[in-house]
């Protein structure tokens, strides 16, 4: 299969600081790609023009084969590409379910209806939500949950849409190792399904069993790409995180 | 299923309040307390319509005067140069002005949804101001100053208010109508998803410019009804009375604030506490501006009290105590997922 998303020479600067220098790499169709590399190092950024929070200054992104011209969140939700944020970010004053209906698509007159969701939607939000051991929790403000339930909510509303790529920054930080485990089976269940995955992490252990290939990024640069072992053994990204 | 018997029990509530209000003149109460009545309604109709677009999508707009002043404006000069009629006839132009002042609301949307937050909010006070300086200066077309009379509708002295009353209430319960509708939808959802947190929203797909632009002008349309009435009930529109950006732009957030913002009864209760007591201060300390320092005292008060106002602090209380049995679930749903021990992060490369 080919590449699901291929992102050549992107760059960003904030001011003085070059943020993303020029990064390309790709993310084939089907896989669980991993994107590491030391604090600052510009992964949060380029996921931020992917899906369209930040124009870039430089480069292209070409996903599903399509090149996307300016990236406009809305927009790139609807193409089918997803994503969540390193600090989850919910709806906090409304329920739980409704976080996860919110996020089903609907457009034109349909936005218009008496209900918030037709019962095949509201089935599939259930779905989910006893998928994540949150359907207990459905009629709670998602403000009220556990930070770690909070990720999984928001992992859980992103999939509502049915995409096809799913970006993850850094799904384990500030989660207890129950919910890292929980967090896992999902990804392993979504991306048997079909579901393509490209996901931030600081945990180790987390990225190398899970993601393959691995992308590290170092100063804004793609510094090494390839498996686990590979990653590992490369003194190039023992430097760079050592040296960091 | 739990959700479709709550949305009946509310229909039937709201069927039910509005029927006791409708028979309220019945009660054989005197004019002048009917006339508190119009003014209550008038401010319950006003406060609801707020809440569409300051409660529920969260842009703390101050522009609903404009609306209202529109409104009053629309009617006095639909009598001035199409002739309407009189009696009854007149209140059939209620809802023409509420489409209109809404379609004009959507370029003005345009400009004041290129802020958000505290620069929307001066937006939209603008909007009061040169509106206001408009009908004080374009004479020809407003009368200017001394603004335009409107024809003093040939109702019985004994019952003159009853027929404002209703107008009024007919309003109020449009308004009413139209945000429960909202809430139970689609729509309503989008607009809660603007008010928590716009960006993220964006990111799941909410094309936001539609509850956006649906808050604001179905706000636009229901002040613009009130004013009407309102117009045609004192039979004169002046612009310091259609346009006023202090007294009654102020009013208009203190009942949604007082009631609770974002409830669907908040306003209503707020303008029940809060129109009779201004009537009260008016009257007892009517002479000077000192009602205007008792007035913002109350606001103050509420600020200070019951800062998420009456609905949602008792509402939140009934949660609560309901939560409580449902609570030995919880806690077990949560136990499952969180076990003591709290490791706050694996990071191996830091
Ligand atoms: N909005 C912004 N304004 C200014 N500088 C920024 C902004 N966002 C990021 N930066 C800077 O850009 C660089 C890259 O930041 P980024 O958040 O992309 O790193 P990261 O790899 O996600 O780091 P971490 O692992 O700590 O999350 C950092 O130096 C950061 O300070
Ligand atoms: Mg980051």
């Amino acid at each position: 299969m080919g590449a699901l998303l291929e992102i050549e020479g992107l760059a960003k600067r904030f001011g003085g600081i070059v943020a993303v220098d020029g990064c390309s790499f790709s993310v084939e169709t089907g896989s669980i790609t991993g994107l590491i590399g030391p604090n600052g190092s510009g992964k949060t950024t380029v996921l931020n023009m992917l899906s369209g929070y930040l124009a870039s200054d430089a480069g292209s992104i070409l996903f599903d084969g399509k090149r996307i011209g300016r990236p406009d969140p809305t927009a790139m939700y609807r193409r089918g590409m997803s994503r969540t944020f390193q600090r989850a970010r919910v709806l906090p004053e409304i329920d739980v379910l409704d976080n996860l209906l919110v996020a089903a698509p609907k457009r034109g007159l349909a936005v218009w209806g008496m209900s918030k969701a037709n019962r095949a939607t509201v089935d599939y939000a259930m779905t989910l939500l006893e998928d994540f051991r949150l359907i207990r929790l459905a009629e709670a403000k998602a403000g009220e949950l556990s930070y770690g339930q909070q990720k999984l909510l928001e992992f859980a509303t992103v999939l509502m849409g049915q995409p096809r790529l799913v970006l993850l920054d850094e799904p384990t930080a500030g989660v207890n190792h129950v919910m890292v485990d929980l967090m896992t089976e999902r990804i392993r269940q979504f991306h048997a399904q079909g579901l393509t995955f490209l996901v931030i992490e600081h945990n180790m252990e987390f990225v190398m069993s899970l993601c393959n290939p691995i992308v590290v990024l170092d100063h804004g640069k793609q510094l090494f790409g390839g498996a686990p072992d590979e990653v590992q053994q490369n003194q190039l990204v023992l430097d760079a995180y050592l040296g960091d | 299923m739990k959700r479709w018997a709550s949305a009946h029990r509310g229909l039937l509530i709201g069927l039910v309040v509005i029927l006791a209000l409708a028979l309220f003149p019945f009660s054989g109460v005197e004019g002048w307390i009917v006339n508190i009545g119009i003014f209550t309604l008038m401010y319950a109709a006003l406060g609801s319509a707020w809440n569409l677009i300051g409660g529920y999508t969260g842009y703390v707009s101050l522009g609903s005067v404009a609306f209202f002043g529109l409104g009053a404006y629309g009617l006095a000069l639909t009598f001035q140069h199409v002739g309407v009629g009189d009696g009854l006839l007149p209140f059939a132009l209620v809802p023409v002005i509420g489409i209109a002042v809404a379609i004009i609301s959507l370029p003005l949307g345009f400009v004041a949804f290129r802020t958000r937050g505290l620069p929307f909010i001066i937006v939209t006070i603008s909007l009061v101001i040169i509106l206001q300086y408009l009908a004080l200066n374009l004479t020809a077309v407003t009368g200017g100053a001394p603004g335009l009379q409107v024809p003093q509708a040939p109702f019985q002295p004994g019952t003159y208010e009853q027929y404002f009353y209703w107008a009024m209430l007919t309003v109020f319960a449009v308004t009413l109508l139209a945000c429960a509708y909202v809430r139970g939808s689609r729509l309503g959802l989008m607009m809660f998803a603007v008010r928590e947190d716009e960006d993220k929203a964006r990111g799941l797909g909410v094309a936001t410019s539609v509850p956006k632009f649906a808050a604001f002008a179905g706000s636009a349309a229901f002040s613009a009804m009130a004013g009407a009435v309102w117009a045609y009930y004192l039979s004169t529109v002046y612009p310091q009375f259609a346009f006023d950006g202090e007294f009654l732009a102020m009013g208009i957030i203190l009942v949604a604030y007082l009631g609770g913002i974002g409830t669907l009864w908040g306003p209503f209760i707020g303008a029940l506490i809060l129109t009779p007591a201004q009537q009260y201060f008016a009257y007892s300390l009517g002479g000077s501006q000192l009602y205007l320092i008792a007035y913002a005292a109350v606001f103050v008060v509420v600020m200070l009290f019951l800062p998420r106002g009456v609905v949602t602090t008792f509402a939140d209380r009934a949660l609560r105590r309901s939560r409580r049995r449902k609570q030995a679930v919880e806690e077990l749903a949560t136990a499952e997922l969180e076990p003591p021990v709290e490791a706050s992060s694996h990071a191996v490369a830091r």
